[in-house]
């Protein structure tokens, strides 16, 4: 065992063991984190396959910063493919599923500050002077007030 | 393997590198945000997604749960308007739509609601009479609201709904109510009843006195058929009477004498046929029928005479 141990330590074969071995541990352990270490461990296999001379500190050294390395990238190519996208994309933001939205003024607007109805809630609302029962439509949204014009 | 300085550095390196992959690489989950602070001062806020925070300058602040969540207002005694002590509680339904704000603005954002709608729970229901109280839920509910939504506004939430969940008035007023109840039911029974009777009452006090009054018409009509009968007897009878006077003044008296003695005759031969036979009706006036058989006897004598105009005046004999 400590024999097999000893032969395999630092060669191509350790690196692709320790690729899948992230992997696993990725599809265990929540967020994103093993992957990029498998993916630098999967880099090093083929590194090391190529040159096979390497010390083990040096190989050490290169894999540290290939995982550094690739979540940088990772997070570059994610970045570049856009936002993930959603079905429902106004998720856990109420306010602005209600942009473009047409409510009606409840407390009259003054000095820049009102009210509307939205559903059967009332909401701040900051806009030009509006009277009771105009009708408004909500342009933005600032944390629980709506901008409405 | 000899194990050298170079050696030790790769290993810490390997170590320090894995850990910086580790905080770095941020992934947050759907119905959270993540606050991001940068030598402690608030910068970002992370959406649902991955991301990547600078590790040694970055650091996670809050975990926010951005869905909308139910509080319970824990169960409390309130004293209404009018005195009562009702047991209340009910549930704040809530949603932070301003992550940082909720996180940096107030210290508990669950205590400072549970509170804040506790409190004015209290407030609404002082001002509230017991009654108002069992019956205008909805209105508490909507003055909570807007109480507590305005208060909350400076935290970035956004408080949806209040709602009363359970009114518990005192067991001798819920008696009470229970009592009152039944009389208010009682009384209705009560008034329904006395009503019935009393149209059955003027029912048949009508029908009485329609039926006297047909009655009396009937005797009225009766009267008049009786009296006009009586004025066509009395009629009949006068004419009756002056028929027999025409025959007489135009005829012969004696022909009177002779029925009447006919009569008499007759009413005592009667007599003779009942079976009391013995019995003489005391005072009979045997002498009128003696003075009837008189009468006869002129019959008698009159017969083969000639006629005369004359009447005998009376038919009574000399004893």
């Amino acid at each position: 065992m400590e024999q097999l141990v000893l032969e395999l330590s630092f060669t191509h074969w350790m690196w692709l063991v320790a690729l899948f071995l992230f992997l696993f541990l990725e599809m265990l352990a929540p967020g994103i984190a093993f992957l990029w270490l498998g993916i630098a461990a999967g880099a090093m296999a083929g590194l090391v396959f190529v040159l096979s001379d390497l010390s083990w500190e040096m190989q050490t050294f290169i894999f540290t910063l290939l995982a550094v390395a690739s979540v940088m990238v990772g997070r570059r190519v994610i970045k570049e493919q856009g936002d993930i996208p959603s079905e429902n994309e106004t998720l856990n933001q109420r306010g602005n599923s209600m942009i473009g939205r047409t409510v009606t003024v409840v407390v009259p607007i003054e000095n820049g500050k009102g009210k509307v109805k939205v559903g059967d809630s009332l909401w701040l609302a900051t806009g030009p002077d509006k009277k009771k029962g105009d009708s408004v439509t909500v342009a933005d949204v600032n944390g629980t007030e709506l901008a409405v014009e | 393997m000899d194990f050298g300085g170079f050696s030790a550095l790769a290993l810490t390196l390997l170590f320090v590198g894995v850990i910086t992959i580790f905080m770095a690489a941020t992934v947050v989950t759907q119905g959270y945000e993540y606050t991001i602070e940068r030598m402690g001062k608030f910068t970002r806020t992370l959406k649902p997604g991955f991301h990547i925070i600078i590790p040694f300058i970055d650091r996670i602040g809050a975990k926010v749960n951005v869905m909308e969540r139910v509080l319970d207002i824990p169960s409390q005694e309130v004293i209404t308007k009018d005195n009562a002590m009702v047991r209340i509680d009910g549930v704040v339904f809530f949603q932070i739509l301003d992550s940082s704000m909720a996180t940096y603005e107030v210290n508990d954002l669950e205590l400072a609601i549970m509170n804040l709608s506790t409190t004015n729970l209290r407030t609404v229901v002082g001002g509230m009479d017991l009654d108002d109280l069992l019956s205008k839920r909805d209105e508490i509910s909507g003055k909570l609201l807007i109480v507590v939504d305005e208060a909350t506004n400076p935290w970035g939430v956004k408080v949806t709904r209040v709602e009363v969940k359970d009114i518990e008035p005192p067991v001798d007023i819920v008696n009470a109510m229970a009592r009152q109840l039944k009389s208010e039911r009682d009384k209705r029974a009560a008034i329904l009843e006395s009503e019935g009777q009393r149209q059955s009452e003027i029912l048949r006090a009508e029908g009485e006195k329609k039926a006297a009054i047909l009655e009396a018409e009937g005797r009225k009509e009766a009267a008049f058929r009786d009296a006009e009968a009586r004025e066509r007897e009395a009629e009949a009878e006068a004419n009756a009477t002056r028929m027999v006077n025409d025959a007489i003044s135009s005829g012969d008296s004696q022909a009177i004498n002779y029925f009447v003695a006919q009569k008499y005759v007759e009413t005592l031969g009667k007599f003779a046929e009942s079976n009391n036979q013995k019995l003489v009706f005391m005072p009979l006036e045997a002498s009128s029928v003696i003075g009837s058989i008189g009468g006869i006897g002129e019959l008698l004598k009159d017969i083969g005479s000639d006629k005369k105009a004359e009447t005998s005046s009376s038919g009574i004999p000399r004893t």
